[in-house]
């Protein structure tokens, strides 16, 4: 098994002088999946905005109502999506930066099947209404068991790996790697506790204002250490190697790794503030969301200093352009987040769609642009083509992704702060200016705004499913290619 | 140049240049906010200016009586009763607010028909503006900070011109 996986990716490692053989057919497969999943979720994104601006969008069929597609769309970008991207740069870099091949082909390959029988799995549940009813974690118990063995065996495999190296020095990108698949580990598992009363329901075992305790803890981690510390573990590899430059300061590196990692823990409750979780708690989670804007800033400065002295490579070159506009969200969102997590400022912003827009600032800005980049440097190289089909419609996804989003976060600002004022405003008498419907009404032309940004983001999701499927299928091959030969 | 660290990690190179100051300043005085907060504000202890959301939940409360208690008044419930203009008004803020309840028509759904000539709670004005106002355990909500004395007063005109017909 292993020896031939090995014969069938080294025709494009053949004639590399130092053959470490690296295992790029599991790289092939989670970039296709990963752009499969990318089109499906945010088609799924697209449809939960459009009933959100013209509610007959859900048919009348419970499976497409709102309250199930929206699980559905964020499990699929994040975990499906996100997931495939995750695996496959993490596969792709640590074989390189530890110029050995994958510890184990067999868990590798256990991963790649595990995760995409999980991604049905929650494909199929999530319509039906089956689901644990916690935000990020809605899979029911049988699932969340598959999740935790699927991860833990790719921790095992990753961790093997780098134990196997052949470098003496662990690269930085591994750093956020590693503490990504440990803290994710305890994360999910402790989360997802729960007494199960059928095949298709359990009840948590925690109760009242400590299951949002955890669930928050959770879910801010998710964000904290699988949509951060895996993304700059993808930064950290291909931003460098697509700029050609060295990466701008290893000890900003260190510094901004271990503390991220120390505060980005702590900051859950800033999820509940003003609610029956203690005040101590509260004033905890928002006192370390405000210390985490240098951490996260550092990563900022170091992918964008990263550039100094190419800049000019920005003007020809579609992926970088991708890389640094992502870098740059990054830098927004995690400015916008510590804000947000203010007393006086969630006090407006809480429940609102403001929300909404700042997880959309991470997600389509940060998390999907650094994902589409790291997928178009890498699909050329593990299917032995030249480059990507058209460099051109690589550009014109750029400007799509950032019109759409840019559009997307618009419409939600204006909505959130609308909603968040006309939520407050009292009369002359003491009683409230609006009703709830009313505020609902104005939001509507601000949801079809978010549903055109969105559309447009989708589309050019769609531009780079062509342009990955004629690359895939062209002719081309590049027999001279060595996976580790175009580092300079 | 800056000084490189002495690997070459699949071609990508590392720099040592020093963290920008201004980055170090941001840490320290994000550090230094966090802890101001945390001595100021509940935390490691019940804090220096004596805050806490029971409290300021309590005072705000306090705060809102005060200032809207002249506001509204039901001292002229009988005139808004027969007035037109009231009754019209009360309509549309039920349109807005019972209708899901208690029907378009007022003939019922979850909540009670308002159009027969059974009052569950009592149909003198004052009464019905009791309802309203504070609610039943049956299932009403509250509605006094929702609407306010002069809209409940108002929709209570329009709910006793609805037995007046029929």
């Amino acid at each position: 098994m292993e020896q031939g996986l090995t014969a069938l990716s080294g025709a494009a490692n053949a004639v590399s002088a130092d053959p470490p053989r690296y295992n790029d057919a599991i790289v092939r497969k989670f970039c296709v999946m990963a752009v499969v999943w990318g089109i499906v979720g945010m088609l799924v994104g697209v449809l939960a905005a459009a009933e959100l601006a013209f509610p007959f969008m859900n048919l009348d069929m419970p499976e497409l109502s709102f309250g199930r597609i929206r699980p559905l769309h964020t499990n699929a970008v994040i975990f499906a999506f996100g997931g495939c991207v995750l695996f496959a740069a993490m596969m792709y870099s640590v074989q390189r930066t530890s110029r050995v091949r994958i510890f184990s082909d067999t868990l590798a390959d256990i991963t790649f099947w595990g995760w995409q029988l999980v991604i049905v799995l929650a494909a199929l549940t999530l319509p039906l209404g089956i689901t644990a009813g916690k935000e990020y974690a809605e899979l029911e118990w049988p699932i969340d068991i598959l999740i935790a063995i699927v991860w833990v065996l790719n921790g095992i495999n990753f961790f093997a790996t780098i134990r196997k190296r052949r470098e003496s020095h662990i690269y930085v990108g591994n750093w956020f790697y590693m503490a990504m698949i440990i803290t994710i580990t305890v994360l999910h598992v402790f989360n997802s506790l729960a007494y199960p009363v059928s095949l298709t329901k359990s009840y948590s075992v925690y109760s009242g204002v400590q299951d949002a305790m955890v669930q928050w803890w959770y879910g801010h981690n998710a964000v904290g250490f699988f949509l951060t510390a895996g993304f700059l573990g993808i930064m950290y590899y291909f931003l460098p190697k697509q700029a050609g430059r060295p990466i701008y300061s290893y000890r900003l590196s260190i510094l901004h790794f271990w503390t991220l990692i120390f505060l980005y823990i702590w900051a859950g409750p800033h999820h509940l503030l003003y609610t029956a979780l203690p005040d101590w708690t509260q004033t905890l989670g928002m006192t370390f969301s405000i210390m985490l804007i240098a951490p996260s800033w550092g990563g900022m400065v170091n992918g964008i200093m990263t550039l100094k002295g190419a800049w000019e490579k920005l003007r020809t070159d579609p992926i970088l352009k991708f890389m640094i506009v992502a870098v740059s969200f990054y830098g927004m969102s995690t400015f916008e987040g510590p804000m947000l997590a203010i007393r006086s400022v969630n006090a407006l912003s809480h429940y609102t769609d403001w929300g909404i827009g700042h997880v959309h600032s991470g997600a389509l800005g940060w998390v999907a642009m650094i994902s589409i980049g790291a997928v178009y440097y890498m699909l050329p190289r593990v299917f032995g083509k030249p480059a990507m089909h058209s460099v051109k419609l690589i550009n014109t996804h750029f400007w799509m992704a950032t019109i759409g989003v840019v559009i997307y976060i618009v419409a939600m600002w204006i909505s959130g702060i609308t909603q968040g004022l006309m939520w407050r405003a009292v009369g002359t008498d003491g009683s409230l200016t609006y009703t709830f419907a009313e505020s609902v009404a104005a939001m509507h032309p601000y949801y079809v705004m978010r549903l055109f940004g969105g559309l447009i983001y989708f589309a050019g999701m769609l531009v780079m499913g062509y342009n990955v499927l004629k690359t895939v299928l062209s002719e081309d091959a590049v027999p001279a290619l060595t996976s580790e030969g175009r580092g300079a | 140049m800056p000084e490189k660290l002495g690997h070459s990690i699949d071609g990508i190179e590392e720099y040592d240049n020093p963290i920008p100051a201004w980055l170090m300043w941001l840490l320290y005085v994000s550090i230094a906010i966090a802890i101001a907060y945390l001595v100021l504000y509940p935390g490691f202890w019940k804090g220096a200016i004596g805050w806490n959301q029971a409290a300021m939940y309590e005072l705000e409360i306090k705060e809102a009586s005060l200032k809207y208690a002249s506001a509204g008044g039901t001292a002229d419930l009988s005139a808004i009763i027969n007035d037109p203009t009231a009754i019209a008004r009360g309509q549309e803020i039920f349109a807005q607010n019972c209708m899901p309840c208690h029907g378009a028509d007022a003939t019922g759904g979850i909540g009670p028909n308002l159009t027969d000539n059974t009052w569950l709670y009592g149909g003198a004005p004052e009464e019905v503006v009791q309802t309203i106002t504070n609610g039943t355990a049956k299932g009403m909500p509250v509605w006094k900070s929702q609407l306010g004395s002069k809209k409940i007063a108002d929709v209570a005109a329009y709910v006793l011109s609805l037995g007046k017909g029929g």
